[in-house]
């Protein structure tokens, strides 16, 4: 039987950006476009669109979920969203397999020269 | 109006997406308000046609639709190949009819391949007449060789 976590990687850009916007705490959608930019320096903009098309899959794949609204000054109209524990284990997954992707891009970065082809 | 033209997108998005997600986008939309409202616009157009092209299994008719073009494309190449092809016969029998050297060598040739044709019949003819005539010389003395 296929491992459930690896059948779910690689993650799509938004996907990552999105799970380790809320890994740290809930956030609203508008938090997480925000947190988005930051994260990426600006480089990365997540349109609601976007946004909420990739909520729509992680919530069904258990890797977030809605959580009950925080203050009762809130803008009733937000919702906020957690990472859970799968989705934690996803996203750990996800980030191993990068660090390896970029440990292996780093080596042959700095064991091949400029124009040798082997 | 930027704000009446977003939630009208959010209306063009399918029924259950809207209920669900609708809210949210509009106020996402105006919290981001300060920001150019363009990127806002764009997203939500390609979110109309992917929630539609996702859910109404609309994807499977476009890549139906794209095999279609394919096979389209490829017919249409190979009948111009032919049509192509068709035209150089043409050209080349319309120059074979221009050039009477042609046919004149055409006709030397055949004269010379029917008079092939006549020395080979009549040295087959003249081959079989012998083997005839040998046979039939030896016919009597197998008779009589028999009778003893």
């Amino acid at each position: 039987m296929k491992d459930p976590v690896a059948s779910l990687l690689p993650l799509s850009p938004a996907a990552l950006h999105i799970l380790t916007a809320v890994a740290g705490e809930e956030r609203h959608g508008y938090g997480i476009m925000q947190e988005v930019f930051r994260q990426s320096e600006g480089r990365y903009k997540l349109g609601p669109g976007t946004l909420y098309d990739n909520i729509e899959k992680l919530i069904a794949r258990g890797l977030i979920r809605e959580v009950a609204r925080r203050a009762a000054d809130d803008d009733p109209r937000r919702r906020y969203y957690q990472l859970t524990s799968f989705g934690r284990r996803v996203l750990a997954a996800e980030v191993a397999r990068l660090g390896s992707v970029l440990r292996q891009a780093k080596m042959s970065l700095a064991t091949s020269e400029p124009g040798k082809i082997s | 109006m930027t704000r009446f033209f977003y939630r009208f997108l959010i209306w063009m998005h399918p029924r259950a997406f809207r209920e669900r997600f609708g809210d949210e986008m509009l106020c996402a939309f105006d919290e981001a308000s300060g920001a150019s409202a363009a990127p806002f616009l764009i997203d939500g157009l390609v979110s109309v046609a992917r929630q539609w092209m996702l859910r109404s299994g609309l994807w499977r008719f476009s890549i139906g639709a794209a095999a279609t073009a394919l096979v389209i494309v490829g017919y249409a190449h190979s009948e111009a190949n032919w049509q192509r092809k068709q035209l150089n016969a043409q050209e080349l029998l319309e120059a074979r009819n221009a050039h009477p050297l042609d046919k004149a060598e055409f006709n030397r040739e055949a004269a010379q391949a029917v008079a092939m044709l006549a020395r080979y019949r009549a040295a087959d003819k003249k081959k079989s007449d012998s083997s005839r005539g040998t046979s039939a010389a030896r016919g009597p003395a197998n008779q009589s060789s028999n009778q003893n």
